[in-house]
């Protein structure tokens, strides 16, 4: 008696899980790399794009120290200048007790630093939306009051701007190794995968399958071993910067080190894992669809 | 159908392993490719499959000169061609049933259309009970079948087979050759590659003998150029 099928498409490439197991592993890891590259950068780029927002509505005038009488004329001038000036919302003295504490992170709380000569602070706040030519408040102050300097944190911001631009060069560096040495896995892999099926290859070819056809056995195959890995490493990568941001800010409140900003890739940063899978799966289903079709066009 | 014009062949810089092959196959015609071990009867079937490139000379398949037919266009040309390998070559992982629906499938048919043409044809070549089996698991004929039904199944205008009863005992042998002319009774040219004598002397047909990478046509007891097979009257199929 006849027996019977059901017709279904079995895959035309025998499928073994032992021989891609390696690669899948070994593409997990580059992808944990890439996830953790991606996160890192995007966290930083953050950090320093707050840093830079708080600080770019403010300003201080620094007055150096002098006699009590002295500086408090200082103070006095200065503070006239700066609320006569359109577009400053505020001029705050800030009081020495705060200036002490600011310096506090960098110099202890030895009992000498009391008795160390300390400038003394106005902290401005800009108008939101207003324009004010720094420079020219800073001439006046500078003229009014001898000593005094206006810190606009220009230098500050144009410090973290230039840190967080080549932060973001090198991610995007590492990320195209990354990229790169995985497209060279899959090529290699690849080319073993024709050489080990290459009796089946040729009966594809020469029973007149079209070169896309046979492509598209391997590309489904590499799409399939991206994916797997991508979600691998993306989870993975996940999992220690979940941990690294619970064990940071651990550190942080033990320590009193507060100054330190929290290292927490935000909602942004862990939603971004999801490009490591859809990357991966693309970049191994490209470049294995690239090799078959270069390995078929050599042939007759 | 097929037409060899001066057609040399040779291996890199390798001698020559045919000279001057010169032939036609019609349509619906018969022949057998004879000669020697390594008198160059598979490349000959290799340039007809086009899984080889002549050195020089013309190769004319289906009308149209190989040398200028794009690249794109070459699976539609091997789709009209059938060939069943010495070595069979069927694909381990796959059932037997998967390995004669391959053509079907490559040409993008729905496996509900080709199902019952292939289980058909299966029970034709008596493996109706084998549809299941991966080939590692097949005796040697019950492979040569296999091979000669994925050849056949999307009935192409031209079969190429490469020693198809080199494998098998001489009852095997019969057997397959009585399929081959069925299928030239239905219109498909079938050209044979083999060493035996004896089962070209058996039956009526054009013969392409090699000898030193030299074609020699020797036509059969009908027209020239091939004819249908036909068993001589002392042994009847």
């Amino acid at each position: 008696m006849a027996e019977t099928t059901n017709g279904g498409a079995a895959p035309l490439l025998p499928t073994d899980r032992r021989t891609t197991l390696p690669l899948t592993a070994m593409m997990a890891v580059m992808c944990y790399l890439a996830a953790l590259t991606l996160a890192l950068s995007i966290m930083l780029s953050e950090t320093a794009a707050d840093w830079s927002r708080g600080l770019s509505g403010t300003a201080t005038v620094q007055l150096m120290p002098a006699e009590s009488k002295v500086i408090d004329e200082h103070i006095q001038k200065t503070l006239e200048i700066l609320r006569a000036t359109p577009g400053i919302a505020s001029a705050r003295l800030v009081s020495e007790a705060e200036t002490r504490s600011l310096l506090e992170p960098w110099l202890g709380t030895l009992s000498g630093v009391d008795d160390l000569p300390m400038p003394r602070l106005i902290a401005i706040a800009f108008d939101p939306g207003t324009v004010v030519d720094t420079n020219a408040l800073g001439e006046r102050v500078s003229a009014a009051v001898p000593g005094a300097m206006l810190d606009t944190h220009q230098a500050w911001r144009e410090t973290l701007s230039g840190f967080a631009g080549a932060l973001a060069w090198f991610a995007y560096g590492v990320l195209a190794l990354i990229a790169a040495a995985a497209a060279g896995a899959v090529i290699f892999a690849t080319r073993a995968g024709l050489l080990t099926h290459q009796e089946i290859v040729e009966v594809l070819h020469f029973v007149g399958a079209r070169d896309s056809f046979i492509a598209s056995e391997f590309q489904r195959r590499f799409l399939i071993l991206g994916l797997e890995a991508g979600v691998l490493g993306a989870v993975f990568a996940a999992i220690t910067l979940f941990v690294g941001e619970i064990a940071t800010g651990a550190m942080a409140t033990n320590t009193g080190a507060n100054y330190l900003p929290a290292l927490s890739p935000g909602l942004g940063g862990y939603l971004s894992l999801v490009l490591v899978p859809a990357m991966a799966a693309l970049i191994a289903m490209l470049t294995a669809r690239v090799t078959v079709l270069a390995a078929l066009g050599r042939m007759p | 159908m097929i037409r060899f014009e001066n057609v040399g062949m040779r291996y890199g810089s390798g001698p020559e392993i045919l000279r001057d092959v010169t032939f036609m196959i019609n349509p619906g015609s018969f022949h057998f490719v004879t000669g020697a071990s390594g008198a160059g009867k598979s490349t000959l079937l290799k340039l007809m499959f086009l899984a080889e490139r002549p050195s020089r000379g013309l190769i004319s398949l289906f009308g149209e000169d190989i040398a200028t037919t794009p690249y794109e266009n070459l699976p539609q040309v091997r789709r009209r061609i059938g060939v069943v390998y010495q070595d069979f070559r069927l694909l381990d992982h796959l059932s037997v049933y998967e390995n004669v629906a391959l053509p079907l499938r490559i040409a993008g048919r729905k496996p509900n259309d080709y199902r019952d043409d292939v289980e058909e044809l299966l029970i034709w070549v008596g493996l109706g009970d084998r549809l299941k089996a991966k080939p590692p698991t097949l005796s040697g004929g019950e492979k040569q079948r296999v091979a000669i039904a994925r050849a056949v199944v999307a009935k192409p205008d031209l079969l190429l087979a490469d020693e198809p009863t080199g494998n098998v005992d001489p009852e095997m042998g019969l057997r397959l050759m009585r399929l081959f002319s069925q299928l030239n009774h239905f219109g498909t040219s079938v050209v044979i590659a083999t060493h035996d004598r004896a089962l070209v002397d058996r039956f009526e047909a054009t013969e392409l003998r090699l000898d030193q990478g030299q074609l020699r046509v020797i036509a059969g007891k009908g027209e020239a150029g091939g004819t249908k097979i036909k068993p001589r009257k002392e042994h009847k199929a």
